[in-house]
């Protein structure tokens, strides 16, 4: 387990990870979701043991994080590096080597992941000749060359196609099934949504919310209503302005609507049957993880001023 | 992990066709443009010795121009110029002669004005000047010297050569043929390769730690390794690829050697400058015979130098993002380097003074001067000691503050950093 307790860094004087705790356990996926400049990359290299927390601790299954942790982690930062003249197989058997491997153990390995994302013919190729697709591959496959513990991923589906992506999220999920920790991080909700077991909202350096994904939105309720319906649709800025909706979205008879306080799903189904030609579709929902983040950040932000 | 750092690094580099051909090739390139440059120098110095200069003497006591005639030389062909100053000039001009000598009255007397003035179309070479003057100064002295009618045995005391040999006393008693300035010639020759090495692959190091820092594979790599072990790791692949690349052009060079002693004659060898003549071995300025304490601190220094400098090279290629970037932090590094090449001069004139004392002792100067100093001055086994130990323990110093400004600064992008942060940087823990 990954534990980040009460972590605190400083640049020059500014506060950029303020008393930050959070849990990652084996077999699940978290995500690091913030806007840029919330923290996330702060964190994650204080997890890497590439800068030291001012205060708080960082242990990986118990130990502070430091040059034994180093070789059971993979990460995959944010701005991506490769040597851009060095063959693609002779910079994974580096890293290999440098997280610990043999240098046949790290050459099998790294082959078995080159094959493993659909990689296998670059082998020979210098990053200069691979696009951009391709180099996002490769660093990938950098993270995982020595089957890292702990997994760490920076915007890991920036730049890449809808095949790599669900490539990438494949590999990421296996990981996951062999008992790995993964952590993600990202300001991309909807790819979190979809793949993270757990998250952690970061705004400001400090941890806004966390906990299992499905407790979060429920924490959040079923607030969010879903609308799709024939009409002009009219009726829902009358009632945003009485102040009894906030609409989230309205456009070509879908809608996603906010209910706010002093008002009910069930009111609104009533004013929706009466002033749309026809109601095809209602449903009362968690938020989206988009609309939680807006809500928190936002508040946060708030706050910050 | 210093190790694979240090295995990936030295043949990343030494397995690259760039490498390969540099090794091989520098040398040669290197040995076409000193050939060049000699028989350059030597066919127009042949050339022109061999061109037999036509004089023409408008000697006005009349005393001097037979003497001169009667001289044996293959050089000069002299006659006598028309008495007017003018006319003599004009056959200058047409080309009728090289150069005309206006040899003044005076100048036969003992104690008259030396003044001779030489007119020639083109300026003349260095060489043929003196050559003229030593020639010219013979005569005149041997006229002056007439009218006191010395006896044969004082004229020959007076025309004798002296040939100087300087010998070194040291405190040891032993005797060193050598003059001081053929151990500064051989010490600054020696300097000026430390340095080539030193700034050469010390740069090396600043470009592929920049390459890293720009490529951002900077991050990948220390969150793998201690960011000290990458420096160090790099620094001593680079001095690898650097031992390599000196060795098999050492080895390329004494072949070379082996292969002309072989093919060519000793007497050739002698004729293109490439050996001294036996019964003069030393040449004009008696270089010094190969010393082995010498040998083995240019061997300990140089590693310790390009330590030195190699890791000041590392920590400024984490601190900038490109060559221009950190060109003036270059200058300042390399100054004092550069300084000691210029002290080394000084070392001739005064190996103990102050100046030449500290050079030899400060960590930044002592690679390069201390050798020199060394074959000039008699220094004691425990001064050479010192002055290791010193550079030795700052090389270890400064690889260290250099490791922590690497870590530091690696990560830091678009931010000019200004003293004051890295000394910011340097405090942290």
């Amino acid at each position: 387990m990954l534990e980040v307790e009460q972590v605190t860094k400083r640049y020059d004087g500014k506060l950029a990870v303020d008393r930050a705790s959070f849990n990652a356990r084996p077999g699940r996926i978290m995500g690091l979701l913030g806007p840029n400049g919330a923290g996330k990359t702060s964190i994650l290299r204080m997890v890497n043991d590439i800068t030291k927390p001012d205060s708080g601790a960082v242990r990986l299954d118990g130990r502070t994080v430091g040059r034994a942790t180093q070789a059971a982690i993979g990460y995959m930062p944010e701005e991506r590096g490769l040597y851009k003249n060095v063959k693609v197989i002779d910079q994974l058997v580096y890293l290999g080597r440098l997280k610990g491997l043999g240098r046949d153990a790290a050459r099998r390995s790294a082959k078995q992941w080159l094959d493993a994302l659909d990689a296998g013919d670059w082998h020979d190729r210098r990053p200069r000749e691979l696009s951009r697709g391709m180099q996002q591959k490769v660093q990938f496959a950098l993270a995982l060359v020595h089957s890292p513990r702990l997994l760490i991923l920076d915007e890991p589906f920036s730049g890449l196609d809808p095949i790599n992506s669900a490539l990438m999220e494949q590999v990421i999920r296996q990981r996951k099934a062999d008992g790995a920790i993964v952590i993600f991080a990202s300001h991309r909700m909807e790819q979190v949504e979809g793949l993270c077991d757990e998250i952690c909202l970061i705004a400001n350096g400090r941890i806004v919310l966390d906990g299992e994904l499905d407790s979060v939105k429920r924490r959040f309720g079923r607030d969010t209503v879903s609308l799709e319906f024939e009409g002009d649709g009219g009726f829902l800025d009358r009632l945003a302005d009485a102040g009894h909706v906030d609409v989230l979205r309205n456009a070509d008879g879908r809608a996603e609507l906010r209910i706010q306080d002093g008002y009910s799903a069930s009111r609104l189904l009533d004013a929706a049957r009466a002033e749309s030609d026809t109601l095809h579709q209602y449903s009362a929902t968690y938020p989206t993880l988009r609309e939680i983040f807006i809500r928190v950040v936002g508040d946060a932000t708030d706050e910050g001023r | 992990m210093l190790l694979t750092v240090f295995t990936s690094e030295y043949l990343r580099r030494v397995r690259t066709k760039a490498f390969v051909l540099t090794t091989l090739l520098a040398p040669i390139a290197l040995a076409g443009v000193m050939g060049a440059a000699i028989a350059a120098i030597y066919f127009s110095v042949e050339s022109e010795s061999a061109r037999e200069r036509r004089v023409a003497v408008l000697d006005e006591s009349g005393e001097i121009l037979p003497v001169l005639e009667a001289r044996e030389n293959e050089t000069y062909r002299l006659r006598s110029a028309p008495n007017s100053i003018d006319a003599a000039k004009q056959a200058v001009v047409d080309g009728d002669v090289d150069v005309l000598l206006v040899l003044p009255r005076e100048l036969a007397e003992p104690g008259g004005p030396p003044d001779v003035s030489v007119y020639v179309k083109d300026k003349q070479s260095i060489t043929a000047e003196q050559a003229l003057r030593a020639f010219l100064l013979d005569v005149v002295r041997d006229v002056r010297l007439a009218e006191y009618e010395l006896p044969a045995e004082v004229m020959e005391t007076v025309n004798a050569r002296l040939k100087l040999t300087t010998v070194a006393v040291t405190e040891s008693g032993a005797e060193e043929e050598g003059s001081a300035a053929g151990s500064v010639a051989v010490g600054l020759g020696v300097g000026v390769v430390m340095l080539m090495v030193m700034w050469i692959y010390g740069a090396l190091v600043m470009q592929t730690t920049m390459e890293e820092k720009t490529s951002r594979m900077a991050e990948i790599l220390v969150s793998s390794v201690r960011p000290f072990e990458l420096l160090l790791g790099k620094i001593v692949a680079v001095g690898g690829m650097a031992a390599t690349q000196l060795a098999v052009w050492l080895a390329m060079l004494m072949a070379f050697g082996v292969l002309v002693a072989g093919v060519l004659p000793a007497e050739d060898l002698v004729e293109i400058g490439l050996a001294a003549p036996a019964e003069q071995a030393g040449g004009p300025v008696a270089l010094p015979a190969i010393r082995f304490d010498v040998v083995v601190v240019v061997l300990v220094m140089l590693p310790l130098g390009y330590l030195i400098n190699a890791s000041l090279f590392g920590a400024l290629g984490a601190m900038y993002e490109s060559p221009q970037e950190a060109q003036v932090a270059v200058t300042i590094a390399m100054t004092p380097m550069i300084a000691a090449i210029l002290m080394v001069q000084t070392v001739g004139l005064a190996p103990n003074s102050a100046l030449v004392a500290f050079g030899s002792y400060f960590p930044f100067t002592a690679p390069i001067m201390l050798p020199t100093r060394m074959l000039v001055a008699d220094m004691a086994a425990w001064q050479v000691l010192v002055s290791i130990v010193l550079c030795a323990s700052s090389a270890l110093a400064i690889v260290w503050l250099a490791g922590r400004v690497f870590r530091g600064s690696l990560l830091i992008y678009g931010k000019k950093l200004a003293p004051k942060e890295i000394w910011t940087i340097l405090r942290a823990d």
